[in-house]
């Protein structure tokens, strides 16, 4: 195993380019540098990127001698070029955050040739000497409150003002076998390295991104680790001719959280109880304004009501002077006349075939009368006469008295026979005659 | 409970600051020996510590993280009434991000962000602004993952006697005792009061008790929660001397003192 450079952006941060760890190693001359810029303050990465590299490319483990290397790198810091933001009171802060200039803490090692290591440092990024005895050597701080009570940082105006001495560092040089381990880490895993020491053997176990994210997360979602950036670079002794960076790959960037305006509900609803006259006026006013208005609107509707009422009355009126006066009326009069006349037509020729019936009655009865003499004395001795006419009693008393006034000896008894009917054909043939 | 030491305040876990400001009619006295009044004094306050805070939130690409959300309750300004400190076009509204403060400032003076203005006009109904501040504060709890961010904190400003604290003070004492009761899974809601006062000379800053005839001015000091471990040491590096059990309460403070008991009283 080489060394190994782990690091992954706070989830606050979105994005890996905005992590504020900066690193910085030079295998050849063993040496090793580490620092974390501090959120708040003014490009912070810029100036945690510059100290590490001029550390490691020149090595001072004299206090008073690395904070004039240090100052004269401030320069470098502040011709990075930013461009201030539109809205005048982001820029204000903005321009008051430059003039506050840039903070990191810091801590620098190099290997000696005598199996020593010499360590500065300043600020809150710890060191951990893990030996083949899991026992775990750390620095500057060896417990959680001495880390936390740590007030010191490299800031670029406080170095030009003079204002960073000898007592913003500490130093130390550790003896070391070659099995050892080292671990440096900037604060929110120290602190979890000082809290909970197992989880040094977690920390060398990460081979890959995957398993990194996966071991910040579980901590993070235990709120055992802090959400800050993690960074740790992992120096076995035995080999530090290998480097292996584990960090997030280019496509990786955390979720942003969603924009949500708190509203606090229960503020809301007495923020109505809270209206000044003022207010309950302005509001009075509205509400009238509103009420005229709907009462225009009420009215035209009215208006409008009434136009269509009267439109479809017309439509109506129209509609029933159309079925009134449309042509088909006449036509049926017409046809009333003409059937009219043909059923006067009908009644005439009705009349005209009752009178032909009556005379093929007459005719059929002559003819009966012609042909059946020979057989009427046998049958009215075997028979008596037949009291079964054709026509009925009223009617045979009714030709029996016009037969007598007629001077025809007939009894006017309503009895009908063949006699009578033979006197009454010889009756009927003579007012035929006279006629 | 987790520990609050692990919890870093982001625009994932942000923490509120509930201002309470007193706009009575006495607020129009000097403040001090100063030529302005008590007034333009808080005024400027906490237009510099809104200013302080976003200083802490703004990225190095220019972004302001919302990592801090602020109340401004202003008491007094009418009488018996409690409204949003808020003005322009943040007016009416209870809870502001610091990325909508930074927004919509009410103005711009000598080249730094103004949100709001002095008043001074009426009595001082401070129990019915905690009882709002207690009611935002539970709202705000109880909102989203607040439940796991940094508890909030409320920080009272006043120069007197509440008017509607009841018979013994008891009811601006049980509404203050509701508060504390309410908390996240990082602690309870803090208190801390600012009792501006015109007698020259007693100062006392951050006592851990208080000897004194003045009834209101103990019970302000009753109502302050201590300071947590993260106060306390900012208080130490602003170079207050800072005794165990140290309570956030700050009498007849200056200025200066005004401003750091803002800073104190915002988390890093």
């Amino acid at each position: 195993m080489g060394i190994t450079v782990l690091q992954l952006h706070k989830r606050a941060s979105y994005e890996f380019k905005y992590i504020q760890d900066k690193y910085a190693v030079n295998s050849e001359r063993k040496t090793f540098a580490l620092a974390d810029g501090t959120t708040q303050s003014f490009n912070s990465e810029i100036w945690a990127e510059i100290i590490t590299k001029e550390f490691v490319a020149n090595p001072i483990f004299n206090a008073n001698e690395l904070i004039t290397s240090f100052t004269k790198q401030v320069e470098l810091y502040k011709s990075a070029k930013f461009e201030f933001s539109t809205n005048p009171a982001k820029a204000s802060l903005e321009k008051a955050k430059q003039n506050k200039g840039g903070t990191a803490t810091f801590i620098g090692l190099q290997f000696t040739e005598q199996n020593k290591l010499d360590i500065i440092s300043c600020g809150d990024t710890n060191l951990f000497l893990l030996n083949s005895e899991n026992k775990i050597i750390p620095f500057p701080f060896a417990d959680v409150d001495s880390l936390d009570a740590n007030n010191y940082f490299i800031n670029t105006e406080q170095l030009l003002q003079n204002k960073i001495d000898e007592t913003f560092f500490k130093q130390r040089t550790l003896e070391y076998s070659p099995s050892d381990i080292l671990i440096i880490a900037t604060d929110a895993l120290s602190r979890l390295i000082l809290k909970k020491p197992s989880t040094i053997t977690e920390l060398l176990g990460i081979k890959n991104f995957e398993q990194l994210h996966e071991f910040c997360l579980k901590y993070w979602k235990n709120k055992e680790l802090q959400e800050d950036d993690i960074s740790a670079i992992i120096i076995p002794f035995n080999n530090i001719a290998d480097l292996k960076l584990i960090h997030p790959p280019k496509d990786f960037s955390f979720p942003k959280e969603k924009e949500e305006e708190f509203i606090p509900t229960s503020l809301q609803q007495n923020k109505q109880t809270n209206y000044t006259d003022m207010d309950m006026n302005e509001i009075r006013n509205q509400f009238n304004g509103v009420a005229q208005d709907f009462h225009q609107v009420k009215k035209k509707l009215k208006l409008h009501e009434m136009l269509l009422m009267v439109a479809i009355s017309l439509l109506m009126v129209n509609i029933l002077l159309m079925y009134f006066l449309r042509p088909t009326n006449s036509k049926d009069d017409i046809s009333n006349a003409k059937a009219k006349s043909e059923n006067a037509i009908i009644k005439k020729y009705e009349n005209t075939i009752g009178d032909l019936k009556s005379e093929i009655q007459t005719l059929k009865s002559k003819i009966t009368d012609l042909t059946q003499p020979k057989e009427e004395p046998k049958e009215e001795k075997t028979e008596p006469p037949k009291t079964s006419q054709t026509i009925s009693k009223e009617e045979a008393k009714k030709r029996q008295e016009e037969l007598i006034k007629a001077g025809y000896k007939v009894t006017a008894d309503g009895i009908w026979g063949a006699q009578s009917e033979k006197t009454w054909n010889e009756y009927q043939q003579k007012k035929k005659d006279k006629k | 409970m987790h520990d609050i030491r692990n919890l870093t305040i982001s625009s994932t876990n942000p923490c509120l600051l509930v201002y309470l400001i007193d706009q009575s009619g006495s607020m129009n006295e000097k403040f001090g020996n100063a030529s302005h009044t008590k007034a333009v004094e808080v005024t400027n306050a906490i237009n510099d510590i809104i200013y302080e805070v976003g200083l802490r939130c703004i990225g190095s690409g220019g972004e302001l993280k919302n990592r801090f959300e602020i109340a401004i309750i202003g008491y007094g300004k009418q009488d018996n009434v409690v409204q949003s400190g808020w003005e322009g076009q943040l007016s009416g509204k209870w809870v502001v991000s610091i990325k909508n403060i930074f927004d919509f400032p009410l103005a711009q003076e000598n080249d730094k962000p103004i949100w709001i203005k002095p008043y001074s006009e009426s009595n001082t109904p401070m129990t019915k602004a905690f009882e709002n501040a207690k009611r935002l504060c539970n709202d705000w709890i109880n909102w989203g993952n607040h439940r796991d961010c940094h508890p909030p904190i409320i920080i009272n400003i006043t120069d007197g006697e509440a008017t509607d604290a009841g018979s013994n003070f008891n009811a601006l004492k049980s509404q203050v005792e509701q508060i504390k009761s309410l908390r996240t899974n990082y602690g309870s809601v803090s208190i801390l009061n600012i009792h501006i006062s015109t007698r020259a000379g007693d100062k006392l800053l951050f006592p851990s008790e208080v000897n004194t005839g003045d009834k209101f001015e103990r019970l302000l000091f009753e109502m302050s929660t201590p300071l947590d471990e993260n106060m306390i040491r900012i208080a130490q590096q602003k170079g207050y001397d800072i005794r165990h059990n140290a309570k956030g309460y700050v009498f007849n403070g200056n200025a200066t003192d005004l401003i750091n008991f803002l800073n104190i009283g915002t988390p890093q």
